[in-house]
This record gives C-alpha cells, sequence and structure tokens, in this order.
C-alpha cells in the first residue's frame, strides 16, 4: 500500500511539472518595459475567495480566526484553535486521535460539519466528517480559517449541515523563502516542519513537509487492581508512569498505547496563465502510525497498530471577469487508506470483575475514495449577486470486514445549487439572501435544502439577520451499508456458561431503509463592528430542530447465525447486535455570543460563550421483534455552556504574551465517549521575538492547563494534565 | 529604301498592351504627385501589436482625422512595427514612438525630425530624449494629482509608503516635497532585489498608513504582483495603483489614463507639432478614477460613492 501512495505522489508530482513552464519564463516578467504593464490586463490576486468577508456582510454567523489569533492562541493542532469558537467542541478521543464537532453530538468522526481546505472538501465518506490527524497540512500552512456557525447546506452541500470551517491556505507568493518549526514537549510530543515558498515564471509554489509524534497520554498512575488472563486478580499495586509490568499485568493495558507518528506533505502550485485566469494545484498526503488502544467499564480492545494513509489532489480552474463574474471549475479526489484490523486481547468485565477474555480478529480495512467535480459560475443577475454551481460526487469504497460479505460500495450524488443576493431600501440597508441545494443520492433519492436570510443594516456598524433554513445529511457509507464484527479467535477459550457474549459487537444495516438527518433552523443575529472602536461584536439566537437522528441502536438477541461463533459455540446462538437506524430527534436552542476587541495596537481580546438547551430522545435498544426496548434521553449531547477567553499582548518588539481561559459544561460523548463532568483551563503563551543570521525567530513556550487540575476528555481514562512545549520558528525569506 | 538591320534590331522593341497600360497609369497619376508629396507624412512606431497599443494608436489616427477634417488637410499616417530606415524618417514630417524602446530608437535614428514619444515615462524622456523638436505623453499621473485624489479618498491616513526600485528611486525627493506639501509624511524603503519585496513591505506595513505604488519593473510586474498584494492586504495595508489592471488585480484605487484617452490627447500634440508648434512634454491632461470595492470593503475602509468619484477635480 506504501508502494502504490509513493507512486501516487510521484505521479501527481510529475502532472504538476509538466505544467511547469520552463525555466527560460523566469525572468520575462521583469524584463518587459515598463510601458507594457500600464495597459495590460492583470489577473485578479484578491479575489472574492481570497478576500475575508466582513462579518456584517455574511448571510450566516461566521467566526473568523485569523493568523493573528492562531499565533496568540499558543494551538499546536489544527482543531485546537477551534475552541475559540462559541459553540465548538473539541477533544482528544484518545492521545492519538481527537475530535472537533459544532454544537456537540460528536462521537470519533465530526460527520454533521463540513471542513474545506481551499474550497477542497476533506469530507471522508466511510465513517462521515474529517479525520483531523490525516489532514495534509498543519497551523503554519493556514492562514485564517472562517467558521460559518449553523445549517449552511445550501451553499455547502448536504455535509455543510450544522456548520462549515474553511480552512485557507497562505497563499505561496506570500511565502517566499524557508520556513522551520521545532516544538518539543509533553509526553515525547516533538513536531519538526518545513516549508517552502517560491515561484517559476508565472507558477508560484509551496512545498511543506512535516512530522508530529508524541505518546499520548501517560500511562496509568494510583492503585489498580488487575486481572490476568484466567480471571484472578492480581494483587493490588501501585503504578507511576514507567512502572515496569510483570507478565501477568500485560494483559490489561497497564501502559497506554495511544502514541502516533503523522508525517504529512503538501504542495500548492498556483499557476496565473496567460489571459489572467487562475490554476491552483494541490497535493496531500498524510501518513499516520497509531496506537488506539479503547477500554471502557466492560469492555477492553488492545488496537496497537492502526494505519490511516490520506492522499488527495485539488485542481481548480478560475476565470475572473472585470464585472466581477467569476467561474470555476474544480476536480478534487480524496483518499483514504484505514487499516485497523488486528488481532488483539478483547477483555469483557462486569463491575470491574473480568469475565472472560480471549483473542479477538476486529477492525476494518479499506480503501475510500471520493471524487469531486463541481462548476460554479457567480454572477450579477439585474442586480442580484447570484451563483450558480453543479456538481458530481463519486464515492467507493472496498475492503474487509466494512459491509456485508464485503462488496464493495459505489455511491453517486448530483447537485445543482444556487445563491442569490441584493441589497434594496433607500440606503440599501436591507440585504436578503437566498440560496437552495438540490441534490440527489443513489439510493436515497431527490432532497432540497433551501436557505433565506434577510439583514438590515441599522446604521454603519450594527447589522441584524434574520435567517431560517432547512438541510439534510446524507448518511454515510458505514451508517448506510456498514457490516462488521469482531470474530473470536478461539471460541474454546470461552465460558459457555457466561451469559454475555464476547463477540457482540457487530454493526450491520440490518435491512431497515436509513434516511438523511433532517434540521430545520431559525436564528436571529446581531454583528456589531466598531460602534466602540476596535470593538466587533456577534450574538446569534438560534433555535434547531433535528430529526432521524441516526444512530447505533442495540438489537437483543437477533444474530442468529449471523455470526460463527453463535453457530459453533453452545450459548451463543442468540446475538445482539448494532445497527445504525434513525432513532431519535434533538431540539437545540440557545445564544451565542462572540466579542473581539482591539483594546490598542498591544492588545487583543476575544470572547466567546454559548448557552444552550438540549431536548432530545433516541431508542437505545430494541427487542428480537423489532418493538422498543428502551429509549434514552440525549440532553447531554450537547454542553449546556461552552466559554473561552483569550487575551494577547506585545509588551515590546521582541515579546509577547497570551493567556487563555477554556471552559466545557457537562457533556456526554456520544458511542465511545462517556458523560463528563465539566471543566476548566488556563492556557500561556510566552514568546520571544529575535534575529537569527539575520532571520526572523521567535521562541515560545506554552503551557496548556496550567493550574494542572487534570480533567477528562471524550473519554474516563483521558486525563488531561498540565502540558508545556517550547517551540521554534525561523522564517528565511 | 534600305533598312539596317542592327538598327531594325534596335527598334524592335514593341509595346505590348500591359506595359502601355503601367505607362499610362503613371503618366495619369503624374500630376497627382506633388500633391501626395505635400501631405506631411507622420511615421507611428508601434513595435508590437497588443490590444491596448493599438487602441492608442487607433484612437490617435480617429482624433488626428477629426482635425484634419476641420482644416481640409489631413497628414498621412503610416503605422510601422520595425523601426522607420534612416532617409524615411527623416522625410517624415513627425515620428511618434509608442514605449519606451521606440522613444529611444527614434531619438538615436532621426535627431532631427520633430517626435511625439508616448507611454514614457517623464525620468526617460528627461534622460534619454530629451531633444529640441522631441515633445512627450508621459504615461504616469502627476505625483500630486495621485496624492490629492488619495487624500481625497482616504483624509485621515497620513503616512504614506512607498517602496523604491532602481527606477523610481530618483522619484523620492520630488516624492517628498510632494507629499510635504499635502501633508503627509513619506515612508520609504529601498529594493534592490526581487526577494526583499515581501519583508520590505513587511517593514513599512507598521509605519504607513496606504503603500503608493510607483512604476518600477523591479517591484511591480506580473510575477512580483501577486506578492505585492498578498502581502499588502496580509499586512492589511491598502495599495494604491497606477494602473487599471493593478485596481482590478487587488489595489484599493488608482488614476490613469484610458488608452483612449492618451490617444486623443496624442492626436492633440501630433496635430500642434505638424503645425511647427512643439508642445512641452506633458502629464496626460485627461484621466480616469478606479476603485476596488471589494478590496476597500474586505480592508474595512469606506470610499466616497461613484458619483462624488465623478466630482472630484484636482486642483491643480
Amino acid at each position: 500500500m506504501k508502494a502504490e501512495n509513493m507512486r501516487r505522489i510521484v505521479l501527481s508530482l510529475a502532472f504538476l511539472v509538466g505544467l511547469t513552464p520552463p525555466a527560460g519564463h523566469a525572468g520575462d516578467d521583469t524584463s518587459q518595459p515598463m510601458d507594457s504593464y500600464f495597459l495590460e490586463t492583470l489577473p485578479v490576486v484578491l479575489s472574492a475567495s481570497r478576500l475575508a468577508q466582513p462579518v456584517s456582510e455574511s448571510p450566516a454567523a461566521m467566526t473568523v480566526i485569523d493568523r493573528d489569533l492562531i499565533e496568540a492562541s499558543g494551538a499546536i493542532t489544527l482543531p485546537d484553535v477551534l475552541r475559540l469558537v462559541p459553540g465548538f467542541q473539541v477533544s482528544l478521543i484518545s492521545g492519538a486521535n481527537l475530535t472537533a464537532q459544532y454544537h456537540g453530538l460528536a462521537n470519533q468522526h465530526p460527520k454533521r460539519m463540513q471542513v474545506l481546505i481551499d474550497g477542497r472538501s476533506v469530507y471522508h465518506s466511510a465513517f462521515g466528517g474529517v479525520h483531523w490527524d490525516t489532514l495534509p497540512i498543519t497551523l503554519d500552512d493556514v492562514d485564517r480559517i472562517e467558521v460559518l456557525r449553523g445549517s449552511n447546506a445550501s451553499a455547502y452541500g448536504s455535509n455543510a449541515f450544522m456548520g462549515v470551517v474553511n480552512i485557507i491556505t497562505r497563499h505561496p507568493a506570500h511565502d517566499r523563502g524557508h520556513h522551520v518549526s521545532l516544538l518539543d514537549g509533553y509526553q515525547g510530543t516533538r513536531m519538526a516542519g518545513w516549508r517552502f515558498g517560491d515561484h517559476i515564471g508565472r507558477l508560484d509554489y509551496r512545498i511543506s513537509l512535516s512530522e508530529f509524534k508524541t505518546d499520548g497520554f501517560p500511562n496509568y498512575r494510583g492503585t489498580h487492581t488487575w486481572w490476568d488472563s484466567t480471571g484472578g486478580p492480581v494483587p493490588p499495586i501501585s503504578v507511576t508512569t514507567g512502572t515496569r509490568l510483570k507478565p501477568k499485568h500485560t494483559l490489561y493495558t497497564l501502559a497506554r498505547q495511544d502514541s502516533q507518528t503523522i508525517l504529512r506533505m503538501n504542495l500548492r502550485g498556483d499557476y496565473r496563465m496567460e489571459n489572467g485566469d487562475n490554476l491552483l494545484l494541490e497535493l496531500g498526503y498524510a501518513h499516520n502510525d497509531r496506537e488506539n488502544t479503547l477500554a471502557d467499564g466492560n469492555y477492553e480492545l488492545m488496537r496497537p497498530n492502526e494505519k490511516l494513509r490520506a492522499g488527495s489532489q485539488l485542481i481548480k480552474w478560475s476565470h475572473e471577469a472585470a464585472e466581477g463574474s467569476m467561474t470555476s471549475l474544480q476536480f478534487s479526489h480524496n483518499r483514504l487508506d484505514f487499516d485497523t484490523r488486528h488481532t488483539a486481547i478483547a477483555i469483557q468485565r462486569n463491575a470491574g470483575i473480568l469475565i472472560n477474555a480471549g483473542p479477538v480478529l476486529g477492525g476494518q480495512r479499506f480503501h475510500n475514495d471520493r471524487y469531486d467535480l463541481e462548476l460554479e459560475h457567480h454572477f450579477d443577475l439585474g442586480g442580484w449577486r447570484t451563483a450558480l454551481g453543479a456538481g458530481l460526487r463519486l464515492d467507493s469504497l472496498n475492503g474487509e470486514n466494512f459491509a456485508v460479505d464485503n462488496r464493495d460500495l459505489q455511491r453517486q450524488q448530483y447537485r445543482v445549487f444556487g445563491n442569490t443576493e441584493k441589497h434594496f431600501g433607500k440606503q440599501d440597508q436591507w440585504v436578503v439572501n437566498a440560496g437552495l441545494m438540490l441534490e440527489h443520492q443513489q439510493r436515497l433519492g431527490s432532497f432540497a435544502s433551501p436557505r433565506l436570510s434577510l439583514s438590515l443594516h441599522l446604521n454603519d456598524y450594527n447589522t441584524l439577520r434574520l435567517a431560517t433554513s432547512r438541510a439534510y445529511r446524507m448518511p454515510s457509507l458505514y451508517e448506510q451499508f456498514g457490516a462488521s464484527r469482531v470474530d473470536l479467535l478461539d471460541p474454546s477459550s470461552i465460558d459457555p456458561a457466561l451469559t454475555k457474549p464476547l463477540t457482540y459487537q457487530i454493526y450491520s444495516d440490518r435491512g431497515t431503509r436509513i434516511r438523511p438527518e433532517r434540521l430545520d433552523s431559525i436564528e436571529l443575529g446581531l454583528v456589531s463592528a466598531d460602534w466602540i472602536d476596535g470593538l466587533s461584536f456577534d450574538a446569534r439566537l438560534f433555535y434547531e430542530r433535528l430529526d432521524k437522528y441516526i444512530d447505533e441502536v442495540l438489537h437483543r438477541g437477533v444474530c442468529n447465525g449471523c455470526d460463527s461463533v453463535s453457530t459453533t459455540v453452545p450459548g451463543f446462538a442468540n446475538h445482539d447486535l448494532w445497527a445504525h437506524e434513525n432513532a431519535g430527534w434533538l431540539k437545540i436552542k440557545g445564544i451565542e455570543l462572540q466579542a473581539r476587541h482591539h483594546i490598542s495596537d498591544r492588545t487583543l481580546l476575544n470572547l466567546s460563550s454559548s448557552l444552550t438547551r438540549t431536548k432530545g430522545r433516541r431508542i437505545k435498544k430494541r427487542n428480537a421483534d423489532g418493538s422498543i426496548n428502551t429509549t434514552m434521553r440525549i440532553n447531554d449531547y450537547v454542553p449546556h455552556i461552552t466559554l473561552s477567553g483569550l487575551i494577547s499582548h506585545r509588551f515590546d518588539h521582541d515579546w509577547t504574551g497570551s493567556l487563555a481561559y477554556y471552559y466545557m459544561g457537562m457533556m456526554n460523548w456520544p458511542n465511545d465517549g462517556d458523560r463528563l463532568h465539566p471543566y476548566d483551563r488556563v492556557d500561556l503563551r510566552l514568546a520571544k521575538h529575535f534575529r537569527l543570521h539575520g532571520n526572523k525567530a521567535q521562541v515560545e513556550l506554552i503551557a496548556q492547563n496550567l493550574g494542572n487540575q487534570s480533567y477528562q476528555e471524550f473519554r474516563y481514562d483521558n486525563k488531561f494534565e498540565r502540558r508545556v512545549y517550547l517551540r521554534l520558528r525561523i522564517d528565511a525569506e | 529604301m534600305h533598312t539596317h538591320p542592327r538598327q531594325a534590331g534596335g527598334i524592335r522593341w514593341a509595346p505590348t498592351g500591359v506595359t502601355l497600360w503601367c505607362l499610362g497609369l503613371l503618366l495619369g497619376l503624374l500630376p497627382a504627385l506633388p500633391v501626395l508629396a505635400a501631405r506631411p507624412a507622420v511615421l507611428l512606431y508601434q513595435p508590437a501589436h497588443t490590444p491596448s497599443l493599438d487602441r492608442i494608436s487607433q484612437s490617435l489616427i480617429r482624433h488626428l482625422a477629426g482635425h484634419c477634417r476641420q482644416a481640409a488637410s489631413c497628414p498621412r499616417v503610416r503605422i510601422v512595427e520595425r523601426p522607420p530606415a534612416p532617409d524615411a524618417a527623416r522625410r517624415a514630417a513627425l515620428l511618434i514612438g509608442l514605449g519606451e524602446k521606440a522613444a529611444d530608437t527614434l531619438a538615436r535614428n532621426a535627431p532631427a525630425t520633430p517626435q511625439l514619444h508616448l507611454l514614457i515615462s517623464r525620468h526617460a524622456h528627461q534622460t534619454h530624449s530629451r531633444l529640441p523638436g522631441v515633445s512627450a505623453l508621459y504615461m504616469q499621473q502627476p505625483l500630486r494629482r495621485q496624492l490629492r485624489f488619495l487624500r481625497f479618498l482616504f483624509p485621515e491616513y497620513h503616512r504614506l509608503g512607498v517602496l523604491l526600485g532602481p527606477a523610481s528611486r530618483h522619484r523620492r525627493r520630488a516624492l517628498a516635497r510632494a507629499a510635504d506639501e499635502l501633508g503627509l509624511s513619506l515612508h520609504s524603503i529601498q529594493v534592490d532585489e526581487q526577494r526583499a519585496i515581501g519583508p520590505s513591505l513587511r517593514r513599512l506595513a507598521g509605519r504607513s498608513d496606504i503603500l503608493l505604488a510607483l512604476p518600477d519593473p523591479l517591484i511591480y510586474n506580473r510575477a512580483t504582483l501577486a506578492t505585492v498584494l498578498l502581502t499588502s492586504y496580509h499586512e492589511q495595508l491598502p495599495v494604491f495603483g497606477f494602473s487599471a489592471g493593478m485596481v482590478r488585480a487587488g489595489a484599493v484605487a488608482a488614476l490613469y489614463s484610458s488608452a483612449d484617452e492618451l490617444g486623443t490627447e496624442a492626436a492633440d500634440m501630433a496635430w500642434r507639432m505638424l503645425h511647427s508648434d512643439i508642445p512641452a512634454a506633458t502629464a496626460p491632461r485627461r484621466f480616469e478614477r478606479a476603485v476596488n470595492r471589494p478590496v476597500a470593503h474586505a480592508l474595512h475602509l469606506r470610499l466616497p460613492t461613484d458619483a462624488e468619484l465623478a466630482q472630484w477635480e484636482p486642483t491643480e
């Protein structure tokens, strides 16, 4: 697989080089006589997509995290900065895996949100959502992140169900020279990154490489009782980090296995064509080797080796005409090679007592591709600023233990969309914006996602916005077709007298026709900019209703004959299994506030908060005959309160510092996660800027959770303690 | 009667129909020759065919024709793509060159013939082709006009930033004087190589409110434009450009003269020169005001309305 990936990268590179003009062109631009560029047509550099849209003009609530805020936050990973966005939850699933989602409902796969890198969707269709740890870029490559809070399916498609994270990378023309970044700190976390930008003739390019390593969470500490493979308890022992374990302990993951190594490569080329058109090329590759042991009170699975490989290619042509009309055509391909197939020891405990253990074969191995073709045209239609577009998408997946009979999956989607905006009123104080996305998904049917917003500019500083929308989320391939199991390798190791079988985690589509989730929302927003000098403020009152909520439901004793163990081991005749279905509904209402105040040239204050009330219910278990056994309230799938505050200050030319505060209320992380207590934490960053052999350099000290009041993220056993990092960055221009 | 055979051979030339016809035509044209010779010949040297150069030439010819309709005698304008032969250049009543290269060639080949140079910088004209009988229409707008427009657009801006390259550093003094008159403080950085553009812009951004782009092929060309505009945008430093193309690309505003305007003014000057009146080299009187509202918007700048822009006149 490795060789195949490398071959793909080499081919893609060759493709890029093939488009590169001969080096002889390099000097042409400067040797042109001065008169020639007085009159010539020049390519549009600051195009609409490159310019930050003022927040007051946006038809949806938007948070912009620019370079200054990224720097000030002291974030190490990209999702970390999303903690500054109201309503966002960012969490480590294990030391080697993290998730970020808007308005909760997040398991390992934040599937209700669209993530874009320079307009390319990085949504993986297998489980849905983005694998943050396989993004080909790091925070250093990012120019700014625009987060659209709330549904925006009419503009970005069904993946933009609850929000959009639009990552805009730095333009290569702005990034000439070498940039080196080195980080060292907590639990063997190390990062080394190199970026280089230059141009060959009309092609501006940037290449970046980075490696990130971490040992994850520290090993368990404190006094624990362990069990050996026969079920007999091992006397309690007191352990601290680095405790050497005797063989009898090794059955249980006393040492946390959640390290990871990520290698990232990214190449971006912006080619200005003779006629002023732009060609954007992006190649990305991420290579993630990680351990991902999952354990909870009753079930534990050691998955020491997972391999994730993500490759992506984007080619986008855009043509901008003088009258503000723009046409673009883009083709992109995302590939995810996912390999968590493993043999491991599964341990089953009940109330802390080990009841069963045995070697199992679980996990999945597959290749997942998404091909996307999109045409878009922006133009002015009698005063209506209009965008029309059409797209074609193909998802495919083949592999082991993902679908019934390991069959190959394919799914097509067609879409057409339009958005139009007009200012009216005496002083153009009213703005109406309407959008519609029509999608046809194979096997699921056609869906229309409309959005309508009306803004009123109260005065030069304040804007009021009322918006309503409907959006659909297409189920992921796993939700639609998933069927996988954990196989017991040695059935004789199982005590048939036990009532609870070991191999019960089987997902299947159960033949139920799964329907897309539907979200209806209405919001009232107030955006204020510079009413008080340097202060921007945004408040959003919202109500969202999610219907046909998809989740896993436990079907009791229905799996007769669907598992080999059941037929060979007495007592395993009737299995439980898990199946995805439209299991419930959810209503979320609340208010989000954000404020950014440039108190002075040197001091910046950023505040955000979200207060929500959630009501929801879903089916938890069904009986063998399909009747509902248990339902559960899911009011706590969205945290009631989240808060963040960041203050950053430049002391003088050399020193800057920032202090961040984060609070998250009680939340129940669905599926693999736990119901966790509220937490707060304080982060500190101190940076010294200096010159190193004439190059700009800075050294930063970053401390996360400064107070060292350990708290839990996603699961009980993820204890987040104080983490200290040292980072050095050098820019050689 | 006897006939000498050789003589007979000598006069055996028998005129054919075609030659007779040609001869007749030549004879018929003879009376017209003095008239043709009397029409002053204008040689327009346009070294390259680009849409904008073609537009200037066409506008010039059209407006020159407009002048002669009133005066009833029309100069003959011939567009040449190669440098005219020295003889032809000497014989011409007026030579017009488009661009600095053309100006240079004409000034060298026919220093004695009246010449009008278009699309030339003031500096190039004054250093290379300042000859009696040579006039020029500069391509740049006068500094004061530009600065007045800049002050009109952004009255709150007082710190003017400039990058000076090899072709523009001579303007520093004039710029400082003009800036001083208009109450602007000037911050300039010398740039000698392309790689220094980004860092210089970042340095400049800390000290200035707006960047005034002065034409200089090292700093502002197709290859560097993206760097200049993206870096300055990133540093929230608006760029005041010098052409319509720059504004379209991402500069916040510019004053410029269109190809038609340049052609019209050149025709006026050429007409005077054909009547032995050599006007002083000058900047174009006609100009356009261009602004890029989306960019201004993104930089949180407020611009005057289109009507206010159209009404603005520099008090020169």
